[in-house]
């Protein structure tokens, strides 16, 4: 197991750089530039900052110097932020994006489990059907329509809570609700799906056949093997969800990773994009390897390194 | 300088809120029907007795009704002060820095003009310099050396006093080439500033020690780039480059400033209370360099401290005790609001959590329902929408074509079916008239035949065989005065083969720097109160002006009008100018801009102006607002 999870980073290593070079050179074949503005800069000035900005050496000295950099885990500079360093950027809006995403998650696995359950027990009756049909319904409502109709309902005209903005528990209400509804539907079909194969399985008549109370049966087998698809399901989504989702932050106005990542892509903020994307290709990473070994625990016929 | 808010195009990301705002717009009439605590200001006729309904009952209630009702309130959502005397503003993006002189204008400059002041603050009202540091200031009689006055008991928010000193070694600061300002050309008007942001280098004769002059006495310059190219073997003459210490700024003593103008420059005033003329602290500089603005650091000489600042989310400016006048500074606190989705600020306004929404920030869509609320307020703006043509591609280099095509436009219409906001028809470059002194020429006004009179003479009889591309930025707005102009143009010329581009912001620009178009939107705010400030742009040396037109005699005008003491006389030849671009028209004025922004009733002092400059020192809170709303009435 330890063989595995040590292979599996070296592994990740040449994965990140490739990510990295190609967005490297990426972004800066796109038209524009950081320092690009509405207003013209005089020629000298310009040239002034591309050469303080180091936009002026070619593109393969601006590589190396910025691989340099990540050896010490130095992201560079903010081009647009003027006094910022994007290691301070992301180190300010990543907290925000992971709690977002981590309370939704939570709360959609709770509830997502626990509705699959209660679907795949009560199966065929209408608590199953209406219990599916919701999940339909979650599913196919994108967040940017949720997301409104939460803010009209419960901000703009009960002004229970607000409409936007980060800094409370109150702020945080509606956007977990928002960003986790898909996430609860979708992981209720799953675990309903998960279950309802598990309860076919030979082993849950011998558990019944030994007498085994019906909850211990339910909980103990058939939900340990039923709920594998939405571990599997979990690490990328975990990934996705702690590192920032652009749809939700720009609704409720939340300064989290996506904001940030959609104003560097806007402004050509080269080093922000870049450091940005480093972050959640990292995080897709280790949420993943982090799911292949929950997978191991739960599932006693997965075993990595020997074969 | 003001970019039209370059971020405006991260906007674009409005659509889910405008359902929202839709649907709120027909749930209005029931909510305000029955919710009490919504809107507590609300006239007691609007209160029909449905009694409270629930979340559920309210979208139950969505769809039975269908069809939208307009809210017809009094003013757009809650009205309720806040607890303190504090503001809270919309300002909608993410400021770049919180240096004066490497801020390039618009949100910045809403934030810096309360940390730091200058020799002169904008009047809330006219936008005009009035006194703050300097108390008075002479100017001789031919305006080239002007005199400020500071006041002795004005500090730094650290306990040092303001002097004379902090000015010459910041307007140094700025021009010194090493600092990059996009604002250094506002101080061209003193003398050397030029020479000395330019790196320029003057020759000086080995054998007598003098510098070298031109036959008008007037000292040889050259600039860098042709310092290479300079014979090496030049034994008897050396350059010397233009150091910070040569501008034409000195500290007669502790609170006197002399400042020496280039030339005659009666315009000087209105440019001191611009952010780049005011000054930094020269001892955090030095001591934090890059870093002096970060809230632990910066230390500022305006009404108001730095708090805190989360980028993306908000910054908080406290008041400062130590400014001279803090007694009469009634704001506490101010927080603006960064984020930049104007439909989140809108609905943050909507249930009172900012009390001041800025320019800007209004969608399009919602003007009209806007308009109706007490809270809209609306004034002229020193800013122009404009097509500039690039006279380079035929067959725009025809000014037969160019004039045809600015004839073909109907303006009016633009304004009064598209616009909405009060914009007027812009004929010419220059929006305002200046209090009647600046004698405005008459541009051309809607003439479909003689548009189609000239087409023909060009060549290109109802516009056949001409094939143009309209380029602009994707913006809600701009796309569809593309749409309009493309329909005007189709009724006046009905072959001419318009193709309508719409490219990302960064694009755009891209496009526009390398001249990659026949006709691209564009729009200019001025950065002070003078014509100067949009004439400029048309100038050949000009680095916005991408039409490729250029007319030294155009140029020789404004140049020669700047040195004219006398405003009426100065204002007439500028006006010559304009005329002449005009005529020449490489450029098509579509409309004059407005500010245009929300304002809760409890708010005064934050006032419609020209130059849309908000001094937070003259803003206060009235507590009365609900006397104010039955006056209203």
């Amino acid at each position: 197991m330890v063989r595995y999870v040590i292979s599996r980073t070296f592994s990740s290593v040449p994965l990140l750089f490739v990510v990295i070079t190609v967005s490297f050179f990426l972004v800066r074949l796109a038209p524009g530039s950081p320092l690009a503005r509405e207003r013209a800069m005089p020629p000298e000035i310009r040239a002034r900052l591309e050469r303080h900005y180091g936009l002026d050496r070619p593109w393969s000295t601006q590589y190396w110097n910025y691989l340099r950099g990540l050896l010490r885990f130095d992201l560079g500079p903010s081009y647009k932020q003027k006094e910022a360093s994007v290691n301070a950027l992301i180190a300010r809006a990543w907290p925000v994006s992971a709690t977002l995403g981590a309370l939704a998650f939570a709360l959609a696995l709770l509830a997502g489990v626990m509705l699959g359950c209660l679907a795949a027990v009560r199966r065929a009756t209408l608590i199953d059907r209406s219990l599916m049909f919701l999940a339909l319904m979650g599913v196919s409502l994108p967040n940017f329509v949720l997301g409104p109709i939460l803010i009209l309902v419960v901000s703009l005209n009960l002004l229970w809570l607000p409409p936007a903005g980060w800094g409370g528990t109150r702020h945080i209400v509606l956007p977990v609700l928002t960003l986790a509804a898909p996430y609860v539907a979708y992981i209720a079909r799953l675990t309903r799906a998960g279950m309802l194969e598990a309860l076919q399985e030979g082993y849950i008549l011998t558990a019944r056949a030994k007498g085994m109370r019906e909850r211990r049966v339910l909980i103990g087998h058939a939900l340990r093997a039923g709920i594998l698809p939405v571990v599997s399901f979990s690490g990328p989504a975990v990934a996705f969800l702690v590192t920032g989702t652009v749809v939700v932050e720009k609704i409720f106005a939340i300064p989290g990773l996506g904001n940030l990542f959609v104003q560097a892509a806007f402004n050509r903020d080269y080093t922000l994009i870049l450091g940005i994307v480093l972050v959640v290709s990292t995080a897709l990473f280790l949420f993943n390897l982090l799911v292949d070994i929950i997978m191991a625990i739960l599932d006693p016929r997965i075993r990595y390194g020997k074969s | 300088m003001i970019p039209i808010r370059d971020k405006r195009a991260v906007r674009s990301y409005q659509r889910p809120g405008f359902l929202a705002h839709r649907w709120s717009r027909i749930i209005g009439r029931v909510r305000q029907a029955s919710s009490r605590f919504a809107r507590p200001h609300r006239r007691r006729s609007d209160r029909a007795p449905l009694g409270l309904l629930n979340a559920g009952l309210t979208i139950g209630l969505v769809a039975l009704l269908g069809t939208g009702c307009q809210n017809e309130g009094l003013y757009y959502g809650v009205v309720k002060p806040p607890d303190q005397p504090e503001l809270r503003i919309g300002l909608g993006s993410n400021p770049e820095t919180l240096d004066p002189h490497r801020a390039a204008g618009g949100p910045e400059d809403a934030i810096l003009i309360n940390l730091f002041e200058g020799l002169t603050e904008y009047d809330p009202e006219t936008a005009d310099p009035i006194p703050a540091l300097a108390e008075r200031w002479d100017v001789n009689r031919e305006a080239t050396v002007y005199t400020f006055y500071l006041r002795h008991d004005a500090r730094w928010s650290n306990g040092e006093p303001v002097t004379a000193e902090d000015f010459v070694s910041s307007w140094r600061r700025i021009l010194d080439p090493a600092t990059a300002s996009p604002n250094a050309s506002l101080l061209y008007c003193i003398r050397n500033a030029a020479n000395v942001n330019q790196g320029k280098v003057r020759l000086r004769s080995r054998r007598t020690g003098k510098f070298l002059t031109d036959e008008r006495g007037r000292a040889l310059v050259i600039a860098p780039d042709d310092l290479a190219h300079a014979p090496r073997d030049h034994r008897d003459v050396e350059f010397v480059p233009y150091t910070p210490e040569d501008i034409g700024v000195e500290a007669v003593d502790e609170y006197t400033l002399r400042v020496e103008m280039e030339q005659p420059t009666a315009f000087f005033l209105d440019l001191t209370p611009h952010v780049a003329l005011r000054p930094v602290p020269r001892k955090a500089l030095q001591r934090w360099g890059d870093q002096w603005t970060r809230p632990e650091h910066i230390v500022t000489n305006g009404p108001y401290t730095l708090a805190e600042w989360r980028p993306a989310d908000v910054l908080i400016l406290r008041k400062n005790p130590l400014y001279y006048a803090a007694e009469e500074v009634p704001i506490q606190r101010a927080t603006f609001f960064l984020a930049d989705d104007s439909t989140a600020l809108l609905n943050l306004y909507r249930v009172g959590t900012l009390d001041v929404l800025v320019t800007g920030l209004l969608p399009l869509p919602y003007i009209p329902l806007l308009r109706r609320h007490g809270d809209y307020v609306s004034g002229p703006y020193l800013m122009t929408y404009f097509f500039m043509l690039n006279v380079n591609h035929p067959p725009l280099n025809k000014k037969r074509v160019r004039k045809a095509l600015s004839l073909g436009l109907n303006r009016q219409q633009l304004c009064d079916r598209l616009l909405q906001a009060g914009q007027r028809p812009a004929h010419t470059l220059i929006p305002s008239d200046f209090g009647g002194r600046y004698p405005r020429p008459s541009g051309p006004p809607f003439d479909p035949a003689r548009a189609d009179d000239l087409m023909r003479r060009a060549g290109f009889p109802r516009g056949r065989g001409l094939r143009l591309t309209l380029t602009y930025n994707s913006l809600d707005i701009n796309r569809r005065i593309a749409e309009m102009v493309q329909a005007q143009w189709r009724q006046v010329f009905p072959e001419l083969q318009l193709e309508l581009v719409n490219l990302e912001w960064q694009v755009y620009l891209s496009v526009m720097r390398q001249r990659q178009f026949d006709i691209i939107r564009r729009s200019w705010i001025a950065d002070y109160k003078d014509p100067y400030a949009f004439l400029e742009l048309m100038l050949s040396e000009s680095s916005n002006n991408f039409t490729g037109w250029t007319d030294p005699i155009y140029d020789r005008l404004i140049h020669l009008a700047n040195a004219i003491v006398d405003p009426v006389q100065r204002f007439r030849q500028l006006a010559e100018a304009e005329k002449r671009l005009i005529e020449a028209q490489p450029i098509i004025p579509l409309y004059h801009g407005v500010t245009f922004f929300l304002r809760k009733p409890y708010v005064r002092g934050w006032e419609s102006n020209v130059l849309d400059k908000h001094p937070l020192k003259f803003v206060r809170i009235e507590r009365e607002s609900r006397n104010t709303v039955i006056q209203l009435r």
